[in-house]
């Protein structure tokens, strides 16, 4: 380890060994490189706190490590400087939680400040035992291309509100609503003898939506069409819609 | 039960709870000796996933200390909008002073009000239980009048 960068997230100080890192980008070469607009960005700082990944207000630096066979892209407020890397380094006390140790597995000081050490291996390893559900944000949804309406939405939220904020970064296309809309269609037609139909986006099945794509995408929207086609379903209900189900069934066979 | 103490310099820390009541108030006792240092305030740097009551840690004379709000540590409310706090350095399991082999640092965020006093002459021991708090923090709890003086265990505190 010979250089290190000091780094911002939230209120998080934090240090990178500049060995790991591939590339350092801010927005305008985010936009220029060849990344997806699917790919996955990890905010430290709502990690760290387990709340949702807030797109950040002002600007920010996408920061590409590897670690072993571990490639991540980490989303920082502002990178503070770079620095000589120490002759020594502490560990983090017992005292602090596993994940703490696993993700932060060293401690310097810079400036009379202690400065927690990032291991991408680490990072990795609890991000999949704490799922996705934590600091995740595509790029595109960084860059909000196709989310403009989102980021409005999510800037100076309150942490409360912040925690019940899902964002939705995967686009719902013409061919999900259709296999939402026959998914339930098929449901309610299997459920005819039930009082009241009741579905809900987490019945949806695999072969239907993919769980991954499911987690990205607007979950109050998809329900929505589920309840939607519910009751208009519930409306045809007749003679109208037997010969409705007939020819899904017919175009189906 | 009726317990008689020696006379020694104790640092009392008032418990600033949410139900303010003047005559019923609620102190940590450190020894004077367990304290090294009274700061105003403390860089204090977040640490991931750590509890509420883990601030994060601080640089204080070369040494990275964690810093734990106490009030929170024992689950007692603390008033909205409080944000006055001093931070004392505390120092436990030494029993050598010339060597700082088995000494135990810690920094303490506390409410404002610090003072010395003498440890009251004639005090009642209470059970945890009585004031609701966990056991194993406690080294001792005693009344005195209508207030409460609890002594942490900083040990268990620290290792816990």
């Amino acid at each position: 380890m010979e250089k290190i960068y000091l780094l911002e997230s939230g209120d998080y100080f934090l240090g990178i060994d500049s060995a790991a890192i591939v590339r350092i980008m801010d927005r305008n070469s985010c936009r220029e490189s060849q990344l997806g607009d699917d790919t996955p960005l990890l905010l430290p700082a709502s990690f760290f706190d387990q709340y949702p990944a807030i797109t950040p207000e002002s600007e920010f630096v996408v920061i590409e490590i590897v670690n072993g066979a571990t490639t991540l892209f980490l989303l920082f407020d502002r990178i503070v400087e770079e620095v000589e890397a120490p002759q020594y380094f502490e560990s983090i006390p017992l005292l602090y939680p596993d994940f703490a140790r696993r993700c932060c597995p060293q401690i310097m000081t810079h400036d009379a400040k202690p400065v927690l050490l990032l291991d991408g291996a680490g990072l990795e390893d609890v991000r999949r035992q704490l799922g996705d559900d934590y600091g995740s944000l595509s790029l595109g949804a960084l860059l909000g291309e196709n989310h403009e309406e989102a980021v409005v939405e999510t800037i100076s939220v309150p942490p409360v509100i912040q925690e019940k904020i899902v964002e939705p970064v995967a686009v719902l296309d013409d061919m999900i609503f259709g296999e939402i809309v026959s998914w339930t269609i098929d449901v309610f037609l299997r459920r005819l003898d039930d009082t009241k139909v009741t579905l809900s986006v987490g019945e949806i099945p695999e072969k239907h939506i993919e769980p991954k794509q499911l987690q990205l995408m607007d979950k109050i929207a998809i329900q929505k069409i589920i309840d939607q086609t519910v009751q208009r379903c519930e409306d045809f209900y007749d003679a109208s819609f037997v010969c409705l189900s007939n020819t899904i069934t017919g175009v189906k066979s | 039960m009726m317990q008689n103490t020696p006379k020694e310099k104790v640092v009392a820390l008032r418990i600033t709870q949410q139900e303010h009541d003047e005559n019923n108030k609620r102190f940590f006792l450190l020894t004077a000796s367990q304290v090294e240092e009274v700061l105003s305030d403390s860089i204090t740097m977040r640490v991931p996933f750590a509890p509420p009551f883990l601030a994060g840690m601080t640089l204080w004379r070369g040494h990275l200390l964690p810093v734990i709000d106490i009030q929170k540590r024992f689950s007692f409310s603390v008033p909205e909008g409080d944000t006055a706090f001093r931070y004392i350095v505390v120092r436990t399991g030494g029993t050598d002073m010339s060597s700082d082999e088995k000494i135990i640092r810690c920094v303490l965020r506390v409410s404002e009000s610090i003072r010395p006093i003498d440890v009251p002459d004639v005090s009642e021991v209470i059970r945890s239980e009585d004031i609701t708090i966990e056991s194993s923090l406690v080294r001792g709890l005693f009344r005195c009048a209508d207030d409460v003086y609890i002594v942490p265990n900083l040990v268990s505190i620290l290792q816990n």
